[in-house]
Parts: C-alpha cells; structure tokens; sequence
C-alpha cells in the first residue's frame, strides 16, 4: 500500500524508530528511481550518480525531521538531490583544475565511456550536446526534455522564475541544435 | 506530469531536430540496481550514525546536565549583575543610584534611513594618499638641504655677530670730500629725517634754554672729540 507525501512525513516525525524507518522506506522506494535518473543525467556516470544519490538521501533521513512542508515532499527531495549534484560537479572541477588536467569536456568524455555509447545515434549524439551546456542550462533542459516537468514545479526545485526557465531552456535546445549543425 | 503533447509541441516549435529524436533514455543501470538500492542506503546511514554516536561515547557528562543547564549559567548571570552592583555602590554609591538611561538622541529616521548613500557619500570624500618610502626621503632631505643653506646664509650676510663694525674710525678714516660728497647725495633723505626730528624736539630751542656754564660744562667733558668755540 503507498502512503501519500504528508502521510510519510508525518510518519517519519514519530518518536518510534521503527516508523521512520517505515517511512523512509517508502519515500525511497518511491522516488528512488526519478531522483536516480535526474541525478544520472547531470553527472552521466552510474557510480558518481549512485554516491549522488546516496549523499542525497542520507541528507533527506537527516532533514526530513524538520521539513516545514512549505513546499511538497517532491520538490522538496528534487532541491535536495539538485544541491547534491551542483556540489559533486563544483568538486569535480575543483579536482580537475588541482590536478592541472583539462577536464572541461570531462562529461563528454564519461559519455563516450560508457559501454553502451554509440556514436552513430542521434540519442547519444544528443547527451554529448547536451554536456557542452553551462549547468543550469543542462538542468532546465533535462527537468523539461525528460523529466517533463511542469515550469511552475521547476520555478520551486530551482528557486528562478518561470519567464527565466522558459528563456533558459529556449537558448539551451539552439545550442544543441547548433551542436549538431557543427558537429 | 505536464501534458506530453505540450512539451513536444513546445520543443518541435524551437527545434523540430530535437523533437525528432526524442528522450528515450540512453543510460542503463546496473541489474537490480534499484532492488538493492534501499539497503545500501540503510547501511551507510546506519554506519554514519555509529560514527558519530561513537564520537559522542568518548565523553561522557553528568546527569540530567544538559536538563539543568539553562538554569546554571541564568544563576551565574545573576550571580555576575549582583557583584558588578555591588562594587559600584562601594565605590561610587552616588553613581550607583543613577539611571543608565541613554540620555544622547539621534536624528528622527536615522536607523531607518538609506544607509547606502551615506556609505557612497562617504566613498566619494578626498582620498588620502599615503608618502611612499622614496617620497618620504626626498622629503627629508629637501628640508635638511634648506635648513643647511640658511645656517651658512646667516653666517655670511649677518656679520653683526663674528665682525662688529667700528663705525667712529671707518668715519675717521674718511676725507672730508667724501663726507660732502655723500651728504650732498643723500640730503633729501637727511633734510626729512632731520624734519621728522624736528617735529619731535627743537634742539635749537633746548640749547637756548641752557645757560653758558651748562654749555661749556659740557664742551669741557666732549673736548677730546670736539673743538666748538661757541654756539651763541
């Protein structure tokens, strides 16, 4: 039987151990799979997306005690495991700027690496376009293009106004369709 | 979920290529991947807390401390006002009866006022710019350079001081030409000079009012540097 979002928070913020664990059961069973795959698209890798995902959640057991339910437990859970990309992708140039290596097509390359990469399809060619993008832009795109979320939800999740996200997501889909003119 | 229509008709509208292709999902999972995932999770939440409850066990406090905390530290506040008022009433008890009201105002508004013009205003005041070290130097040694030229100009043009000029022989030594001569030159300024004297005491008029003994008293007394044989 599935919980609504209010009920397994309210779940969650009982005394008894044992109902949080219930609850928090049920909200990664529920949003595991979304979450994963916001998550996998940003940082491409499935190891670097599962320690994303994790981090993401343990901040969620962390946190969730004291959501004020502003907002719903949905967007809510998005912020949290946008802000854990946003972070894992800051260290990840950090790293790569420490090491002197040249790492700006670092995504694009994790791409090309993955095994079932083929570059003589459109689908992949269009994840490599979709890497050369500035992150926010890349985020916009995938929340809208594959999330297919609403702009209003995607206003809460990325704390920017809706006229923003349209414009964002206007320049990203020219920047791959000029990708894929010059490439 | 948004209408599916409505995002692909949006995107068909800014880029028919990419609608075209469509977002099916390239990227694959590892096999029971999401099966597992939840386990992961309870494991590594449940290390974290051991680490942390661990950090916690190295110490341990009394009982009931955090309990009786609050209370603690308001009686040693408490405690700190008493002595602060009793050592002013020991010391100044005139002083220790007053109110410490605040007795300076402020502009009306002046918290509420725009304090970023006041902070721009400031910025635009004269900047002060600081001596470097060479400028400093130059300084220095351009005073040092003036002082030493007016010691050695005193030194020179006031001789007052190291070669006192006898002027009774430098007139000695002169003929009496050259005392015509010169007179003859300056006489405007000696007739005013002597007018201005004269303004002031009529010589003629206090030798008249001396008799001939004080006359040749004093003739008597000046005879080495004078030879007059009468002024009447």
């Amino acid at each position: 039987m599935h919980l609504e979002d209010s009920e397994l928070v309210f779940q969650f913020k009982q005394p008894s151990s044992k109902e949080k664990e219930l609850a928090f059961t049920g909200i990664v069973k529920k949003y595991q799979e979304k979450l994963y795959w916001h998550i996998r698209r940003m940082v491409v890798d499935h190891d670097d997306a599962n320690d994303v995902l994790q981090n993401a959640f343990i901040k969620v057991w962390k946190g969730l005690a004291n959501f004020r339910e502003d907002s719903q437990l949905y967007t809510w859970l998005y912020r949290v495991a946008t802000n854990e990309c946003l972070t894992f992708l800051e260290q990840q140039k950090k790293r790569a700027s420490v090491s002197l290596n040249e790492d700006e097509n670092g995504l694009s390359n994790k791409v090309k690496a993955d095994e079932n990469f083929d570059s003589s399809k459109l689908e992949w060619k269009l994840q490599l376009a979709i890497q050369q993008l500035p992150e926010r832009q890349r985020l916009v795109f995938n929340l809208r293009y594959y999330d297919e979320m609403p702009y209003e939800e995607m206003s809460r999740i990325l704390e920017t106004s809706e006229g923003s996200l349209k414009a964002s997501y206007h320049h990203a889909a020219k920047k791959i369709e000029d990708f894929f003119i010059n490439n | 979920m948004e209408n599916r229509d409505l995002i692909l008709k949006e995107i068909e509208d800014v880029s028919p290529l990419i609608a075209s292709i469509g977002n099916r999902n390239v990227f694959k999972v590892p096999e029971a991947y999401f099966s597992h995932f939840l386990s992961s999770v309870l494991l590594k939440i449940c290390k974290i807390s051991m680490v942390e409850s661990n950090k916690l066990g190295i110490y341990s406090v009394p009982e009931n401390y955090f309990e009786q905390l609050p209370v603690t530290i308001l009686t040693r506040i408490k405690a700190d006002f008493e002595l602060e008022t009793s050592e002013l009433l020991t010391i100044a008890p005139l002083l220790n009866s007053l109110d410490k009201k605040n007795v300076y105002s402020v502009p009306e508004q002046y918290f509420k006022s725009n304090h970023p013009i006041r902070i721009i205003k400031d910025k635009n005041k004269t900047r002060l710019l600081s001596f470097s070290k060479f400028s400093r130097s130059i300084v220095t040694y351009s005073a040092a350079a003036i002082m030493a030229g007016v010691m050695v100009t005193g030194v020179f043009y006031h001789p007052g001081q190291s070669n006192p000029l006898d002027v009774t022989k430098e007139v000695n030594n002169l003929s009496d030409d050259e005392i015509t001569g010169y007179f003859d030159d300056h006489s405007v300024v000696y007739a005013e000079d002597s007018s201005n004297i004269g303004d002031e005491i009529n010589v003629t008029d206090q030798l008249k009012s001396l008799s001939d003994e004080e006359i040749n008293g004093y003739l008597q007394e000046n005879q080495s540097n004078m030879k007059i044989d009468t002024f009447k």
